[in-house]
């Protein structure tokens, strides 16, 4: 049973009741209206139907960030600007619109030593590789601190081979610089070195790069080439042995070790070194070759036929065919 | 009639407003676009804005009509998320297809089309009249068909990124891992509501740690272990994740025990481990989470990439249409919050992670009110389900788990995703339907 | 209790809030997610103890699951804060160092442990360039020089010795000692296989070092060689009996080896030049480039009767110098074959008869040599044969000489033919078939002389490259023919020869010779002129055979030839 109170109020929520909804029914079909009033008016051609949206440029959001510097004057936002783009054709691939934005930002901010470097990476990537070089140069005059320039122009002079005494230097920086990888860099520069056949540098570096990092492999290795070259047949097979005893799976060493074995008169030594050499690296023609040299010295002919007659199967390159032959020659003639 | 109609009518007027607010939101990012493009309105995008907004204002008005319960956030949640969807697919198609090709054709339509059915499927479940019972009685039916589904698609299915997750039905393509995801829900809820109180009873103790009976537990066990073994093998391991996770959700709520769910988390230690053994593509998953620099061009590149987009968005955002989401690879379904956080950014990004936390309070609350055990599981468990698989995802996005191929719910491109996730809305709406009021004390 | 809780609880609050802080400014990622964990826990004191305190127990597990739920969206949302705010520019950073388009640098980037390093080193192969030296140069015992390159042309000082040094020509090919030691005079020999393995591997030169060949030949004598040989085509070789060494070697016709030479850059002109030289030597018909002295086979004639009668004297046929030997005018061998005659009619006035092997030899009567020939038999004839160097034509011997290029002579065509008695008897007076070289007389004459011990004979003294001697020849006895005694008989019979004999006129004042004539029937044409000698007979240290092709009778043609050389080799005036 409601009382008039009660009806009183019923009616008083059904009022506040309609009155909210209406309102919230007029704030709906209000926003729907703005909705459509906000899209514009455009040529009623159907539904679906319509020029289809013009695809935004990939690069839409770096040209936008160049139009917002070039509005301010601060000319570092500008030139990070231009380097973002830059850096996004480079991505892309386009090196050439790369090369011409990087122009821009090293313009408006000729310190920056990474537009340089990353300009010189486009050049290289271009073939380009004097200009490529250039770059390279600036960003380290800029900052001669700056590992991974250093670490590019090596990358770039190895691929070129050109300029090893810049090559070598590099090298020495970079290891300088990073001397956490010392060891490697300088066993580089090692070698570089020894290819110019400045032995006492590339000494120098080798014993560097061990100093650094005693089971260096390769410059105990290289090392032992050098003195075997100058004639220090006890200091060569030393390093050998070192080498070895790191690494006793590297045919080449075991190789290197014999033929030093037989310059000091060794020949067992020698031969032993060669069995071992071929039994990594069974069809090395050099190996064979100098089995079947040292062999033949010694007296073993049937070992030094045999491994000849391998060596032919192999069919080695003109230098050691001809050796063949005259060890062939050799065998045959009592 | 018309009285109660009436009366009715204004039943749902919060809910009415939240969902012109998720249309609001939907024609603001689809005018951000338009500006974008040009300017240039087509028919297509009214025709689509008022779609939408009709359909889910019809719904909540034919809800009102039926005089249905009290939850008025689930449906607005689910427009707004399903909205910033539909902004995102059209948002990425052309980039999309710029970068990667004409396979990203008509996402944006595509996804508008999934929505919308997934409105007209919300309808239907709310209003065509269906038992709940008919859930209980023909669960093993039910979970019969989904693994079979998934059987058939492990056999015949389309391989794509090395796993076979789709089944190529001409007009479009089904993932029946989806379904699955409600069959199994509905499965474990009958189960678990079934055996409540003798798997809460404790009989067993293993060590310190109290096990239920084991001739209860073992079917149980064995057809979650059937489950996840067939998705394992089709190598969703995202999904197997998701359905560990509400298989450990709802023994908690029957069990109350802690422990089994330490028990449970131990077991998927010890499977992931097993895993990470045997299974090759799970350990550059790993590695990528761990420290995704050390391969950022291998299998880290797609999470630096993502990285690179959160870092870019910032706490605003760099603005819907002025990001490069599309870097990040898959960014219409898997990386989707990648795109969100990058133009919305941490704003954009809380907001949506809110919404879901929204949903999960709401689902959680009907729960609580449901009518019956078996409905308070379900409940449950379809919360679970989708809030479960939206943390999973955007954690692996995030980097604070390792990736796995999920997609976000509603929010994702994906047909079955979307489909299904609002068909457990309209189950959960249903539920809510049926709740008891609450207790005045 | 409850109080006690709760003051845990927030105090967990702060602690997870400032964990948190604190996991947000930590740089590595996993350290972040231990801090989220543990600093969401102590967050989640505070509700769960709400929880436990409000709500019925059913409620409890749907709290439970939601705060679990809430707050580990609340963890995703801190991960978005720390990767969207705090370490936004870092991550920037990083991938703009990333995105810096870099070439592969060529870092330490192949972490391979020395262990599994297969293959050590820069792998670098130096290119070898085997280096190009002058031709070494050949000259005489005493220093005289025979070839030479000089500016890019072998020169021949000495233009008479082309059969010995032989020529270099790049048309026609090496002979003689360029051929020989071609490898030493180029330095292709030091071009060892190890040199080049260790200038592939070290990058050292890789060089030949030519080396210098001094012969065995004092050009005095071989000048006074072929002064003595004059235009007479036929052969001169003198040889040290005691050692092998070879110090003359003389040949008629010979030819200029300067004209088949080429210069290092030959015009068209030089070239034609040489092939038109090389027609001219080859069209001649007395085969100027065949060296006769050791090449030149002929029938030896009457010298191999030193051979038989050495053969007789080391068998025991016959016991010695005065042995019995009967010189008849004719001799039947065998029933069907044609009489031995001597070349001499009544050649047993001279001989005497009986006579003895003296005077058969002095006076070279064939009948005594078939008769001896007979005597020793085929078994052991041959057996001498072989000894002496002599092989059959079906199974020749292999020449001595191993420095130039050699013929061996034979004693016959075949081993059957000396079966037959007549045959026999005729090769053993110096027809048949035997076939020989100038320089297996000048050695059978040596064996005598050296004791019976046949020396291996050489041209080549030493191969020398600078201080390095490469190559040294060393005397070799290859084999003792007969013995020391037999020897020395023969020699007194050779003595005998040139006492009474024909080979009388070869004395020289002061010198004892042992010698033996020949004249080798070659129908058609002129006979051979032969002739070998070995001086001083007490201790011989020359031995030397001469031929003079149809040059009739021995002691005519060939005799003085031999005089001359023995008086220059002896430095007495003849």
């Amino acid at each position: 049973m409601s009382t008039p109170k009660d009806r009183r109020q019923a009616t008083a929520d059904r009022q506040l009741l309609a009155r909210r909804w209406r309102l919230r029914w007029a704030a709906a079909v209000a926003g729907l209206c703005a909705s459509v009033a906000l899209s514009g008016c455009s040529a009623l051609s159907g539904l679906g139907i319509g020029p289809t949206p013009t695809p935004v440029p990939p690069l839409y959001r770096y040209d936008t960030a160049i139009a917002t510097a070039e509005a301010g004057a601060d000319r570092e936002a500008q030139a990070a600007a231009y380097y973002a783009r830059a850096g996004a054709h480079f991505e892309q691939g386009d090196y050439a619109a790369a090369i011409e934005d990087y122009g821009r930002a090293i313009e408006l901010d000729p310190a920056n030593a990474r537009a340089h470097n990353d300009r010189a990476l486009a050049h290289q990537a271009l073939g380009q590789f004097e200009q490529a070089l250039a770059d390279f140069d600036a960003a380290t005059r800029i900052d001669p601190a700056y590992t991974r320039a250093y670490k590019n122009r090596v990358a770039l002079l190895e691929v070129t081979g050109g300029d090893p005494e810049r090559l070598a230097a590099d090298y020495g920086r970079l290891a300088e610089l990073e001397p956490a990888a010392a060891a490697a860099h300088r066993y580089r520069q090692g070698v570089v070195l020894h290819g110019l056949r400045d032995f006492a540098a590339a000494r120098a570096a080798y014993d560097a790069a061990l100093a650094a990092d005693p089971q260096h492999v390769d410059a105990l290795y290289e090392r032992a080439l050098l003195s075997y070259a100058e004639g220090r047949l006890q200091d060569a097979i030393a390093d050998l042995d070192r080498a070895i005893r790191l690494s006793p799976r590297a045919a080449n060493a075991y190789y290197a070790r014999a033929l030093a074995r037989s310059a000091r008169g060794d020949r067992s030594g020698a031969l032993d070194d060669l069995t071992a050499a071929l039994a990594l690296d069974p069809d090395n023609p050099e190996a064979l070759l100098a089995r079947a040299a040292i062999a033949l010295d010694a007296g073993d002919r049937e070992q030094a036929a045999a491994d000849l007659a391998r060596l032919e199967l192999l069919a080695p390159d003109d230098q050691l065919a001809a050796a063949a032959d005259a060890l062939r020659q050799k065998l045959r003639a009592p | 009639m018309i009285h109660t109609l009436r009366s009715r009518a204004g039943t749902r007027l919060r809910e009415l407003e939240l969902l012109i607010t998720a249309s609001l939101l939907l024609i603001v990012g689809l005018g951000t676009l338009i500006a974008r493009d040009g300017g240039l309105v087509r028919w297509a995008d009214l025709a689509i804005v008022v779609a939408f907004t009709g359909l889910f204002v019809a719904t909540s008005f034919a809800l009102a009509l039926r005089g249905w319960g009290e939850d008025q956030l689930l449906l607005p949640i689910a427009a707004l998320l399903s909205g910033l969807g539909m902004v995102l697919a059209r948002r990425l198609e052309p980039d999309l297809l710029a970068r990667y090709g004409s396979l990203y054709g008509s996402i944006a339509l595509k996804q508008v089309i999934w929505v919308l059915s997934g409105a007209v499927l919300l309808a239907l479940i709310s209003f065509v009249p269906w038992r709940m019972r008919w859930l209980r009685h023909y669960r093993y039916t039910w979970l019969a068909c989904g693994l079979l589904l998934v059987a058939i698609t492990a056999v015949f299915g389309v391989e794509r990124n090395g796993a076979r997750l789709w089944l190529d039905l001409g007009l479009f393509q089904l993932q029946p891992v989806e379904p699955l995801k409600i069959l199994l829900v509905v499965y474990l809820a009958t189960y678990l509501d079934d055996r409540r109180n003798l798997i809460g009873s404790s009989a067993y103790r293993l060590g310190g740690m109290r096990l239920p009976p084991l001739p209860y537990l073992l079917p149980l066990l064995i057809m979650w272990g059937l489950t996840a073994g067939l998705i394992v093998v089709q190598k969703d391991l995202g999904a197997a994740l998701l359905f560990f996770a509400v298989f450990l959700a709802m023994l908690y709520l029957v069990t109350g025990q802690a422990s089994y769910v330490a028990a449970g988390l131990l077991a998927f230690g010890a499977g992931a481990w097993a895993l990470y053994g045997i299974f090759g593509h799970v350990q550059p998953r790993v590695d990528a989470w761990r420290d995704p620099w050390a391969d950022p061009f291998g299998a880290g590149y797609q999470m630096v990439q993502a990285l690179y987009a959160l870092a870019n968005g910032g706490v605003a955002g760099a603005g819907l249409g002025f990001g490069d989401p599309t870097s990040v690879p898959e960014s219409h379904t898997d990386f989707v919050f990648a795109a969100i956080g990058e133009e919305l950014g941490l704003v954009g990004g809380v907001g949506l992670l809110l919404c879901y936390a929204l949903f999960a309070l709401e689902g959680y609350r009907i729960a609580l009110r449901s009518r019956d055990g078996f409905q308070q599981l379900l409940a449950a468990g379809l919360t679970t389900a989708i809030v479960a698989q939206a943390l999973i995802i955007t954690a692996g996005t995030t980097n604070l788990i390792p990736l796995t191929g999920i997609t976000l719910p509603f929010v994702s491109y994906g047909g079955s995703s979307t489909l299904v996730n609002f068909m457990m809305l309209g189950i959960l709406l249903r539920i809510s339907a049926a709740n008891k009021p609450p207790a005045v004390l | 209790m409850d109080r006690l809780r709760q003051i845990v609880a927030w105090l967990g609050l702060f602690l997870g809030l400032a964990i948190l802080a604190l996991g947000l400014l930590a740089p590595d990622a996993m350290q972040w997610r231990l801090h989220l964990l543990t600093g969401l826990w102590l967050l989640s004191l505070l509700p769960r103890a709400h929880v436990s305190r409000r709500l019925p127990p059913p409620a409890r597990g749907v709290a439970r699951l939601t705060l679990v739920v809430v707050l580990a969206l609340g963890a995703v949302g801190l991960q978005l804060l720390r990767e969207q705010v705090v370490w936004a520019d870092a991550t920037r950073e990083r991938v703009a160092l990333l995105r810096q388009p870099a070439a592969a640098a060529p870092d330490a980037a192949t972490a391979v442990r020395p262990a599994d390093r297969t293959s050590l080193g820069s792998g670098r192969v130096w290119p070898v360039e085997a280096g190009t030296a002058t031709r070494g140069a050949i000259r005489d015992r005493n220093g005289v020089l025979l070839a030479e390159t000089r500016d890019g042309r072998r020169v021949y000082p000495l233009a008479d010795l082309g059969h010995i040094v032989g020529f270099q020509s790049r048309l026609y090919g090496n002979t003689g000692v360029e051929a020989t030691f071609d490898d030493e005079l180029s330095g292709a020999s030091t071009l060892s296989p190890t040199a080049l393995l260790e200038a592939r591997l070290l990058g050292t030169p890789f060089d030949p070092r030519p080396a210098d060949v001094r012969l065995t030949i004092d050009v005095e004598l071989q000048k006074a060689a072929q002064a003595a040989l004059g235009e007479q085509p036929g052969a001169v070789v003198l040889l040290d009996p005691r050692s092998g060494e070879i110090l003359a070697l003389a040949t008629y016709p010979r030819f200029d080896p300067n004209q088949l030479v080429l210069p290092e850059r030959a015009s068209e002109a030089d070239v034609a030049q040489v092939q038109a030289a090389w027609q001219a030597l080859i069209e001649r018909q007395d085969s100027p480039l065949l060296n006769r002295a050791t090449q030149g086979r002929y029938p030896p004639g009457s010298v191999i009767k030193t051979f038989t009668a050495a053969a007789a004297l080391d068998s025991g046929v016959l016991s010695g110098p005065e042995a019995q030997v009967t010189c008849p005018n004719r001799l039947e061998t065998e029933a069907g074959a044609p009489p031995v005659v001597n070349a001499v009619e009544n050649l047993a006035r001279r001989t005497g008869d009986p006579s003895d092997l003296r005077r058969v030899y002095a006076w070279s009567c064939n009948t005594a040599f078939a008769q001896i020939g007979l005597a020793l038999g085929p078994e052991r004839f041959i057996e001498y044969a072989r000894r002496f160097g002599l092989g059959f034509a079906d199974a020749p011997s292999e020449p001595p000489l191993r420095d130039i290029a050699a013929d061996a002579g034979t004693i016959a065509g075949s081993a059957e033919f000396l079966q037959r008695p007549a045959a026999l008897a005729d090769t053993a007076f110096g027809q048949g078939q035997a076939l020989v070289t100038p320089l297996d007389m000048a050695l059978m004459a040596a064996a005598v002389a050296n004791n019976g011990a046949l020396m291996r004979p050489y041209l080549v003294q030493e191969v020398r490259a600078g201080d390095e001697v490469r190559y040294q020849a060393r005397p070799e006895v290859l084999r003792q023919v007969i013995t020391s005694q037999a020897a020395l008989q023969m020699r007194a019979v050779m003595q005998t020869s040139v006492e009474v004999g024909y080979a009388a006129p070869v004395a020289l004042p002061g010198v004892t010779i042992g010698a033996k004539t020949g004249t080798a029937e070659a129908p058609p044409g002129a006979p051979h002129a032969w002739f070998v000698a070995i001086a001083p007979v007490e201790q011989p240290r020359f031995a030397v055979a001469v031929i003079v092709e149809r040059g009739g009778e021995g002691s005519r043609t060939a005799l003085p030839v031999a005089r001359q050389v023995l008086a220059a080799a002896l430095g007495v005036q003849p």
